[in-house]
C-alpha cells in the first residue's frame, strides 16, 4: 500500500534530521571538558555550523521533528497523521 | 602551554569523533539522494544547491573526525610512553643493590623525556586544533549551508505531504 518512495523519503528525512542538529542544534555546542587547545577548537567548529538566530533555528528544528514524525507515520500507513504533522505551522516560539 | 593534566581523555575524544562521523554519513547519504534527484519534484538547481551544501557538511565533518581521532591516537601513544618511562624509573629504583647515582641519572633522563613528550603533545594539539579551524566554515558559508539544509527540509516536507495525500493506488 505504501509506495517505496515513502520509505526512501523516510530514510532521507531521518538523515536530514541528523544534519539539522548541525545547523539548528537543540543545545549549544560544548567544548570537550579539559580539552586544552583542541576542545575549544572543536566547540568553535560546531558553533560555526549553526549561524542562524534563535527563532529561525527553533523553527527549523521544530520542522525537522514534525517532518521526521510525519515520515514515520506515513511509513506506518497513517497518512492522516502525516498530513496533520506536516501541515501544522512551525512554532518558532513556544507558548506552553 | 597545555599541561598534561588539562588534556582530554582520548576515549571522550573518540566518542565525539563517532558522533561527528554519524553526522558526516547522514549528510553523505542525503547529498547522494539529492544528487541522484531521488527526491521527485526538487528542481535541478535546488537539488544541486542542497547536495552541494550537504557534501560540504560531510567533508568538513570527515576532516574533523580525522583530526580528533589523530589527536586521540597521539594522546594514547604519549600515555603509553609515559607509562613505560615511569615503569623504567620504578624498576631501576627497586633493583637490588641499585646505585643511587644511577637511579638519579635514570630519573633525570626520564624526566627530560616526559618533558619532551609533553612538548610533543602540545605541538600535536596545536596542529590538530589548526586542522579543526581549517574545517570550520566562515559565517557566510555556514549561512548558505544552513539555508540549503532548510530548503532540503522544505522539499522533503512537500513531497511527504504529496505522498500522504496521494491516491494509494496511483495511476501508472
Amino acid at each position: 500500500m505504501i509506495p517505496t518512495e515513502s520509505h526512501e523519503l523516510a530514510e532521507l528525512v531521518a538523515d536530514l534530521t541528523v544534519v539539522i542538529d548541525v545547523v539548528a542544534p537543540p543545545h549549544p555546542p560544548a567544548a570537550i571538558e579539559a580539552g586544552g587547545t583542541v576542545g575549544p577548537a572543536l566547540a568553535s567548529f560546531a558553533a560555526a555550523w549553526c549561524p542562524l538566530a534563535g527563532a529561525r533555528t527553533a523553527a527549523i528544528a521544530d520542522q525537522a521533528v514534525r517532518i521526521a514524525a510525519a515520515g514515520m507515520a506515513l511509513v506506518e500507513g497513517d497518512p492522516v497523521t502525516a498530513r496533520r504533522l506536516i501541515a501544522s505551522e512551525p512554532t518558532p516560539t513556544t507558548t506552553a | 602551554m597545555t599541561a598534561a593534566a588539562t588534556l582530554p581523555d582520548p576515549a571522550s575524544l573518540r566518542a565525539r569523533a563517532r558522533e561527528l562521523s554519524v553526522i558526516a554519513s547522514a549528510a553523505e547519504r542525503a547529498a547522494a539522494r539529492f544528487s541522484a534527484r531521488a527526491l521527485a519534484g526538487a528542481r535541478d538547481e535546488d537539488a544541486a544547491t542542497i547536495s552541494g551544501a550537504l557534501s560540504r557538511i560531510a567533508r568538513a565533518h570527515r576532516l574533523a573526525v580525522q583530526s580528533i581521532n589523530g589527536f586521540a591516537g597521539h594522546l594514547e601513544d604519549a600515555a603509553q610512553r609515559r607509562l613505560a618511562l615511569r615503569q623504567l624509573v620504578d624498576a631501576t629504583r627497586a633493583a637490588p643493590r641499585a646505585d643511587r647515582a644511577v637511579v638519579a641519572h635514570v630519573q633525570e633522563l626520564c624526566g627530560e623525556l616526559v618533558t619532551q613528550l609533553d612538548r610533543e603533545v602540545d605541538e600535536a594539539a596545536q596542529r590538530y586544533a589548526e586542522a579543526l579551524r581549517a574545517a570550520t566554515p566562515r559565517t557566510a558559508e555556514a549561512d548558505e549551508v544552513a539555508e540549503a539544509v532548510a530548503l532540503a527540509l522544505d522539499h522533503a516536507s512537500a513531497r511527504l505531504l504529496q505522498l500522504a495525500g496521494s491516491d494509494p493506488d496511483p495511476a501508472p
